[in-house]
């Protein structure tokens, strides 16, 4: 069954359209990476399911209920969280507030479950414990990020979002971060990951689709993109050649 | 050096009613990114508003919630009715927009209370209380407790609760903020019903001292904002320390000099913060907008 179903959706920024008729679909408890270069749109596709930008035309389904228009506070709740590009902490706040912010729209009616919650996401990121007093500015690029995505966790999302979650950190931070999303895939969240390390996302992703100029121009499995020459053309312009080393790294 | 005291103690009463009126104006600021013009005249409609209540014989702590109320509830269909529907409009629109509902509510003031001042009795009787062999007038003390009250409660409220800390995620970054489901646009309506509270205070508090009248706010208003930039606009601290020093400096600047220079103080203050430190003495410089 489809979790998120999206038609035709344009959307425009001021004049200029940023989407051109993008659909695409993710089944539940899968992961789909979303490729493109810089530009594509990628960033305005997320920020459009997630209600931070009008769609001009087109259907998104989550659930099989149509969010589109729909508020950000109204969509989170379904269980659609996005973990935003450029991390997006609340940097003068702690760790832990940025956590239990996280989980804002159930904190009338379910209070109680937010320090369970909290308990959850430092089990997944044990770097983050200890140090919930801390000021989350002051934390370094890895460590931001995994608060990110702990904060986006918080609001205990059916399909969670990320953008571009690996740029400017150490393989390192990058292959850990990859290995919580496929733990929480085998817990049954739904994963959209939009990323310009496409060998990293390859690697994690079931489908994944590439965007270039607005609209989706392919759709596969991993196997099937990596050797495809216009997956590599879409990343020539950023990574210089790197995908074209993405079918060696994979052993295609 | 008595006299001095004496100028010191009744700068920092003047000064903290600045004070409280620039705060509300910083807290609308970071929240909603606007300049809240209209905020001198919440002060006057919360002063005006309990004159005629206690004169129709309400006591005057019922003359001062009911003020109070009536005030936030038109800071709140301010919001509701002229900032909410503009709120994609660019930021000197919305000022503009403000210092329209200001001259509407001072109009609209001349309309129902005419120029005549009204005055309140002051909160507790007894003459003067001599502090370090200056006089202190008993209302001063009240206004000044009003400053500490509301500053200790609004750290409270957002150093420590929860919904504190979301309107605190708003103003670092309001995109992320939408995200976790916050909704900027009923904080929004939220601090200009505060605001509407906090000036009407003001206003009930300092009116036993300086007397109500229609056009109170406009200069109270302005005052308010020169603290607000003296402090660095986006700067609680620095917003009350603006105002207690603008304050402080008038009274000296009209005892030392001359009356007729108190109210150009301001503005020479102001030409001089900007001039030398634009943003603000306390001055963290921040891009940051909301
Ligand atoms: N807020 C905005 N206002 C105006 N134009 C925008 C805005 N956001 C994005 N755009 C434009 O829309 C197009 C798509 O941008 P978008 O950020 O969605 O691309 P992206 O694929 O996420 O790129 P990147 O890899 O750089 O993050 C670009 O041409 C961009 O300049
Ligand atoms: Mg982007």
């Amino acid at each position: 069954m489809n979790i998120l179903d999206v038609n035709g959706l344009k959307v425009f920024h001021g004049r200029a359209q940023a989407l051109r008729g993008v659909t695409f679909h993710a089944r539940e408890g899968e992961i789909v990476a979303v490729l493109g270069a810089n530009g594509a749109g990628k960033s305005t596709l997320l920020g459009t399911l997630s209600g931070i930008y009008a769609a001009k035309a087109g259907e998104v389904y989550f659930k099989g209920e149509p969010i589109i228009r729909q508020s950000p506070g109204y969509i989170v709740k379904q269980g659609l969280s996005l973990v935003p590009e450029h991390r997006q902490i609340f940097n003068d706040l702690t760790v832990q507030d940025n956590l239990l912010l996280g989980a804002f729209h159930r904190y009338i009616k379910d209070k109680g479950t937010l320090s369970e919650d909290m308990e959850r996401v430092l089990g997944i990121f044990p770097a983050l414990r200890g140090r919930e007093r801390q000021t989350a500015g002051i934390l370094s690029g890895g460590l931001q990020q995994m608060l990110a995505i702990g904060r986006g966790l918080m609001a205990r999302p059916k399909l969670l979002m990320l953008d571009e979650p690996s740029i400017g950190l150490a393989p390192i931070v990058v292959r850990e971060i990859m290995e919580v999303l496929s733990k929480l895939r085998e817990d049954g969240t739904t994963i959209i990951l939009v990323e310009q390390n496409a060998a990293a996302a390859l690697r994690v992703a079931d489908r994944a689709i590439v965007i270039e100029r607005g609209q989706v121009i392919i759709s596969g499995k991993p196997s099937e993109l990596v050797n495809d020459e216009r997956v590599q053309h879409a990343y020539l312009g950023r990574t210089g050649g790197h995908a074209g080393n993405v079918a060696v790294a994979f052993g295609y | 050096m008595d006299l001095y005291l004496q100028f010191l103690f009744s700068g920092l009463t003047l000064g903290s009613i600045y004070a409280l009126i620039a705060l509300a104006l910083v807290t609308t600021y970071n929240i909603t990114g606007i300049l809240n013009m209209a905020q001198g005249e919440f002060v006057a409609l919360g002063a005006l508003a309990a004159c005629t209540l206690y004169s129709a014989g309400f006591s005057l702590p019922a003359a001062f919630f009911l003020a109070v109320i009536a005030t936030a509830v038109v800071g709140g269909l301010m919001e509701r009715l002229v900032i909410n529907p503009v709120r994609n409009a660019s930021n000197i629109t919305s000022i503009i927009i403000t210092i329209g509902v200001s001259i509407m509510i001072r109009g609209l003031a001349l309309l129902i209370w005419g120029t005549n001042p009204y005055s309140l009795p002051a909160f507790t009787e007894g003459g003067p209380l001599k502090v370090l062999g200056a006089a202190v007038n008993t209302q001063s003390i009240w206004v000044f407790g009003l400053l500490i009250v509301t500053v200790t409660g609004l750290f409270a409220f957002m150093e420590k609760t929860y919904w504190g800390k979301a309107v605190r995620a708003c103003v670092i970054n309001r995109m992320a903020a939408k995200l976790m489901g916050i909704n900027p646009y009923i904080l929004s309506l939220m601090a200009f019903i505060v605001s509407g509270m906090l000036g009407a205070a003001a206003g009930v508090f300092i009116t036993p001292i300086t007397l109500a009248t229609y056009d109170m706010g406009f200069s109270l208003g302005l005052k308010g904002f020169v603290a607000a930039i003296i402090g660095g606009i986006n700067n609680v601290g620095g917003a009350i320390i603006g105002g207690l020093l603008l304050g402080v400096l008038e009274i000296f600047g009209a005892g030392l000099i001359s009356s007729g220079l108190k109210d150009a103080v301001a503005l020479i203050v102001l030409i001089i913060v900007l001039l030398l430190r634009p943003q603000g003495i306390i001055g963290v410089v921040s891009g940051r907008k909301v």
